[in-house]
């Protein structure tokens, strides 16, 4: 086995436009998964009926199956069925979004939950209305605290994206698969793959690790 | 389109055998995350910084890399180096150690866990390093990671299906293969999806009872 420096170089750009569109799909996920997070939590919570029985039978099933098999269905299956076709991309975005949206409900859920008692009877008491329950003293003092869970899963969602090669979107670990089909070596991008990853993911890491610090953990 | 549930009642036979096939990748990667989180967690507390350091490193280099990357990574490269073993083999044990870096830090926190009290009793006992470790320390760090110990099993499980991408054929495998042949895919895919959460399901009650049993520190 030895290792081709050239060929790593010239493997670069190529390594560089996958890693972009990586990052893209964890940025618009993330933000999908966020809000529909919230979301979910919020219907739970507020206890709307039906509505709060079926977004709780929906969380535990996304959880309870594996995302490879989640969007191969939605791609392959429900696409076709209801006559839509979404680019591999967007649908990424949805699939990552939803996914992880599951997630995050839960950890909205534990931020809200750990909010005490007397700010929801001040508000009560202040006969402030509900809305502004919601926006001027609950989220501001639940969101904070979850952001380094957030930040979390949102690491761990950039690490899911190569899932998404199954489905043909052409990220890091893709563009890496077609270099080493062209040249059949395979050393070199795969390793540069995991050392691109592994420059976003480690400081993203420590910038969590901090946030951590900074806000206390739910 | 339409669906039909023979289709998915046809599917179950191959869905079985893919079954086995995430479960003994399950099984065995979960023993080696158990055992070398162990060792990993041990070697990162090692005061010799010539030992912790690369150990460090190590686990968070594959902490911050995705599960696929490693699969391929070592499905193609360690065979380049002389190293051959079969799919599934290679697959449970990338599984594992990528799990491993996982449950090390889980071992952490259950050893951070521990009241430094315990440590200066077992100091001040004169006990050798190995039995505080063995007859203190372990048995009450332990317990309370029990539950997210369970946690990891039930996420492994759900990363099999990776193993698709080095050619391990387990549920989603199968339900593809029977697609390619009977150009039917929704109803095997549906399949796969219920056995897993099916599964998934079951394995999370299973590791509630454990938790209940054995996730209490006994003094």
């Amino acid at each position: 086995m030895d290792w081709d420096w050239e060929y790593a170089i010239d493997s670069l750009p190529l390594l560089a436009e996958g890693m972009l569109v990586t990052i893209e799909l964890t940025v618009l996920g993330a933000l999908f998964a966020y809000l529909l997070g919230l979301v979910f939590a919020m219907i739970r919570r507020v206890g709307v009926p039906v509505l709060s029985q079926f977004v709780y039978l929906f969380v535990e099933f996304i959880r309870s199956t594996p995302l490879l098999i989640q969007v191969f269905a939605f791609y392959y299956l429900l696409q076709p069925a209801i006559g839509v076709k979404l680019s591999p991309f967007l649908t990424g975005v949805i699939m990552l979004g939803v996914h992880y949206a599951t997630y995050t409900s839960e950890v909205y859920r534990a931020g809200i939950e750990a909010i005490p008692k007397g700010q929801w009877e001040a508000a009560r008491a202040l006969s402030i209305p509900r809305s502004r329950v919601w926006t001027g003293i609950i989220l501001p003092q639940a969101v904070p605290r979850v952001l380094p869970a957030l930040g979390n899963y949102t690491i761990s969602m950039f690490k899911e994206t190569p899932l998404l090669l199954a489905i043909g979107v052409v990220d890091v670990l893709n563009s890496a698969k077609e270099a080493g089909a062209e040249t059949f070596r395979v050393i070199e991008p795969y390793t540069l793959a995991g050392v691109f990853f592994l420059l976003v993911s480690y400081p993203a890491s420590i910038l969590v690790r901090k946030l951590e610090r900074r806000v206390g953990t739910v | 389109m339409n669906f039909e549930w023979s289709g998915v009642w046809d599917a179950m036979p191959t869905m079985l055998d893919g079954l086995l096939v995430a479960l003994a990748a399950t099984g065995i990667g979960y023993v080696i995350a158990l055992i070398l989180g162990l060792v990993f967690a041990f070697l990162r507390r090692s005061g010799n910084r010539w030992v912790s350091m690369p150990v460090g490193f190590l686990v968070e280099f594959i902490r911050s890399t995705p599960l696929l990357v490693q699969l391929f990574f070592f499905f193609y490269v360690l065979p380049l180096i002389g190293i051959s073993a079969s799919p599934l083999a290679t697959g449970a044990f990338a599984l594992g150690l990528h799990y491993a870096t996982y449950t090390s830090e889980v071992y952490r926190s259950g050893i951070d866990g521990v009241p430094p009290g315990q440590w200066e009793a077992a100091t001040a006992l004169n006990l050798s390093t190995r039995r505080t470790w063995t007859n203190v320390i372990l048995p009450q760090a332990i317990p309370r990671v029990v539950p997210a110990l369970g946690n990891y099993v039930i996420a492994m499980f759900k990363d099999t299906p990776q193993l698709l991408a080095i050619t391990v054929v387990e549920m989603l495998g199968g339900a593809i293969a029977i697609g390619s042949e009977t150009f039917r895919y929704s109803e095997p895919i549906a399949a796969a999806g219920l056995v897993y959460l099916v599964v998934a399901l079951l394995m999370a009650w299973v590791a509630r009872i454990v938790e209940r049993r054995y996730g209490q520190v006994r003094v």
